[in-house]
């Protein structure tokens, strides 16, 4: 019987330069990587192209990772700092460059496009309300800042405590607060005919 | 505990990150009040619906592509591991004497993964301003130098602070020239000091976290008979040079 390493037991061997203890970490985190950084971006290629760098950066310093944080936070840091970044990028992309259209509204039709496909094994109507609730879902979280972004996916998707996000986040658990409190009130109030 | 109270606490409550007693008070509360019940299921709700549309998104993901994309750069990540490091340590240095623009939270447009035992939270915030601060003071001094010649005083000498040792091995030079400041040293510390030399410290590189035990080293002092002093205070991260010119000195008495 095969008793399951730790990730402080993969970190090392993967410092040591062992490709599969680190696959072995990938393999772990990968979907709740990818689940934090798809809630920031809402854009599956980004997502992914985002957590494939942000494992490639974790491989390159492991050999500095001191084990003083869990695994998963430092991998979230990474993460949420790269989604950032994209997201400033293409932020800055001119509008004709961009797939954006205008505003919020050019980004709520994408949304609706994307997700409309939906299974047609199901109740078409039950369909059709379950997409729009999403894409509803989607916009409301489009119109947080990237770090009120962050901190709610990281707590209501991740359910990494204050002290975690803190970490991931770098700022206080105050700040982790205020944020949560602020992200929390504008989706309410934005889904407030659905919740 | 009224209503009042407990709408102060409940977020916490529902992120369980309250204290034992404080648990137990709004939990009490909550299953009698129907108002804080239904506060607190909204927010069940929305949790609900972001994991329930972000789980739907990723659904159909093939994960295998994460492992496939990263594995054939692991070799190469691997070997030029250590040559990234010290880019990125540089990049870090140019970014804060250029003053690069940050995001407006504090956020690294780059972070460096090595760099994740710095100190969490606001402490390391504090430390970026308290550095940039002291390159602000540094640029004063330079000023300073510079309008010294037009107060008819011509620099005569110079320190030159070749570097500082941190535990990091982090080193900034920062040159300084006699400035006339008659009377008082800006540090208030000690007895009045004839000329006073305050040199602004920049420490650079990773985290910028200073060694409890900071040294300067003086590269050079050029300034015949003169008494150096020199007082470091690693929390301000500044360092106070003051050059006791024994010529001057003498004349004024």
């Amino acid at each position: 019987m095969s008793v399951e390493r730790t990730d402080w037991d993969l970190v090392r061997l993967a410092g040591g330069g062992d490709k599969e203890a680190f696959r072995e970490l990938v393999e772990r985190y990968q979907r709740r990587v990818l689940a934090v950084v798809m809630g920031m971006l809402h854009d599956r290629e980004a997502a992914l192209e985002v957590t494939q760098e942000t494992f490639i950066k974790a491989f390159r310093s492991i050999g500095r990772f001191k084990g003083d944080a869990s695994f998963y936070t430092w991998v979230y840091r990474i993460a949420v700092n790269l989604a950032i970044d994209h997201q400033r990028r293409e932020w800055r992309r001119p509008l004709a460059d961009s797939t954006r259209t205008s505003g919020n509204d050019g980004q709520t039709e994408d949304l609706l496009d994307r997700i409309g496909d939906e299974d047609p094994r199901g109740d078409p109507f039950e369909a059709t309300k379950d997409s729009e609730l999403r894409a509803r879902v989607l916009a409301a979280i489009d119109e947080l800042t990237p770090d009120h972004k962050a901190v709610i996916l990281l707590r209501e998707l991740e359910g990494l405590s204050y002290e975690e996000i803190s970490r991931v986040m770098q700022c206080s658990k105050g700040t982790v607060m205020s944020r949560l409190h602020y992200a929390r009130k504008k989706l309410q109030a934005r889904l407030k005919e659905f919740v | 505990m009224n209503c009042r109270e407990a709408e102060r606490l409940i977020e916490t409550f529902y992120d369980g990150e309250l204290d034992g007693r404080s648990m137990r008070d709004a939990a009490m509360h909550i299953t009698r009040c129907k108002r804080c019940e239904a506060e607190l299921a909204q927010r069940e709700r929305v949790q609900e619906l972001l994991s329930r549309t972000i789980e739907h998104e990723i659904a159909d993901i093939d994960l295998s592509r994460i492992w496939a994309a990263v594995e054939p750069t692991l070799e190469d990540a691997g070997s030029r591991s250590s040559g990234l490091r010290v880019a990125a340590a540089s990049s870090r240095v140019g970014g804060l004497l250029l003053g690069r623009a940050r995001s407006g939270d504090g956020q690294d447009e780059s972070f460096d993964p090595a760099s994740w035992d710095a100190p969490p939270s606001h402490a390391r915030g504090l430390w970026r301003w308290t550095v940039a601060g002291g390159v602000a003071l540094a640029a004063s001094v330079l000023l300073a130098v510079t309008l010294v010649p037009q107060l008819g005083e011509t620099p005569q000498g110079g320190v030159r602070v070749a570097s500082e040792k941190t535990d990091l091995g982090s080193s900034a030079t920062t040159e300084v020239a006699r400035v006339s400041s008659p009377g008082t040293g800006s540090a208030s510390r000690g007895a009045p000091v004839p000329e006073a030399f305050e040199v602004a410290r920049a420490s650079v590189g990773r985290a910028v976290r200073p060694a409890s035990n900071k040294q300067v080293q003086v590269e050079s002092v050029n300034f015949p008979r003169s008494a150096v002093s020199m007082w470091s205070e690693p929390a301000s991260d500044t360092t106070v040079i003051w050059i006791d010119d024994e010529e001057q000195a003498a004349g004024r008495r």
